[in-house]
């Protein structure tokens, strides 16, 4: 197993696995990247952000049916270099977007999507 | 007439001699005691009797290097002052991970190796396993389990952690004592995602994994 490549590029695994899917490629087993330490750590990250790019020297691999790290698949490469995720909806904005002596309602519906999206529904 | 013909201590050779003032001399005692004398080796065991060294009589010197072993030792009485500060004879790190890694996954179900791992050669017997480390998970109340592995996916969890938030970091420490066989081995920290969504190890801090062989 190498990996592929992808020191440099900001990738959000969950949604690169949907893209693949989405493309006909098969990870059924998922993704990881693995790499090299690294000497500093980057900026502490913000909410609701892109995560920070990879370190150069990471690769992208899925797994085989025994759980051993593979190589992906030659059709996901192109899919991989286009990968371009948008940051992630910003729930915060939307609540301060709502102007003033707006519905109740509707500022409860943004509320309850701020708090769901920071800390989750019940379990 | 007291003389006697065999000295007790004495019988490879023995010698004879006079025991009173008024027994008969003989030349040969003199002849017998110096070819008994020639071979005295104080064996107690009919070369002379044995001789106890007064104590502090012994010196290092008399000692060949390596001659005192373990079986020359009573069990149980070597203590702490008699080991040196940092012998390292009584435990040994054999191997450690740290630094900032680079290592997220969208897998779930499934145990998968991280990038904080160590080689380790062992002699065998207990070990301590020390890890720490700080994951995040991008799905608000993420669930995910840890584990060390030895040559292979962990047989047990370490830790059970539901994300509190989308991507927060959530610290994990623990010490593990287990048994390993004398050998090469690799130990790993992996995860076990069972929340869909990207977990990742931080990068904003180090994460650590150390194995030290315990010893007697």
């Amino acid at each position: 197993m190498t990996g592929l490549d992808v020191g440099g590029q900001v990738i959000v695994l969950d949604e690169l696995q949907a893209e693949l899917a989405a493309g006909g490629v098969a990870v059924p087993h998922g993704l990881s990247i693995a790499g090299p330490k690294v000497s500093q750590s980057p900026p502490p990250p913000v909410p609701g952000a892109l995560p920070a790019p990879c370190p150069a020297g990471s690769v992208l691999f899925t797994y085989d049916d025994q759980g051993e790290p593979a190589d992906l698949p030659p059709a996901a490469v192109p899919i991989v270099a286009a990968h371009s995720p948008d940051p992630p909806a910003d729930a915060l904005a939307a609540i301060k977007a709502v102007p003033r002596g707006a519905d109740t309602e509707v500022l409860r519906d943004r509320i309850v999507d701020y708090l769901e999206a920071r800390f989750g529904g019940p379990p | 007439m007291a003389r006697i013909e065999t000295d007790p201590n004495y019988n490879a050779p023995t010698f004879s001699r006079a025991t009173a003032a008024t027994d008969l001399f003989k030349k040969e005692d003199v002849q017998a005691l110096a070819a008994a004398m020639s071979t005295h080796v104080h064996d107690n065991a009919g070369k002379g009797l044995s001789v106890a060294p007064a104590a502090g009589s012994i010196p290092g010197s008399a000692l060949a290097d390596n001659s005192i072993t373990s079986a020359k030792i009573v069990d149980g009485t070597i203590t702490y002052g008699d080991i040196a500060a940092g012998a390292g004879g009584v435990q040994q790190q054999l191997g450690q991970y740290l630094g900032i890694p680079t290592f997220s996954t969208a897998t779930t179900g499934s145990w998968v190796a991280t990038t904080v791992t160590c080689s380790v050669t062992v002699s065998g017997g207990l070990h301590r396993i020390e890890v720490f480390t700080s994951i995040t998970h991008s799905a608000a109340a993420g669930f995910y389990l840890t584990g060390i592995g030895i040559d292979g996916p962990p047989t047990y969890n370490g830790s059970a952690v539901r994300s509190p938030g989308v991507n927060y970091e959530v610290p994990i420490s623990y010490t593990l004592y287990m048994s390993l066989a004398a050998g090469a081995h690799s130990v790993t920290l992996y995860v076990l995602n069972t929340t869909a969504g990207t977990l990742a190890i931080s990068n904003q801090a180090n994460s650590g994994l150390s194995l030290t062989e315990q010893r007697r």
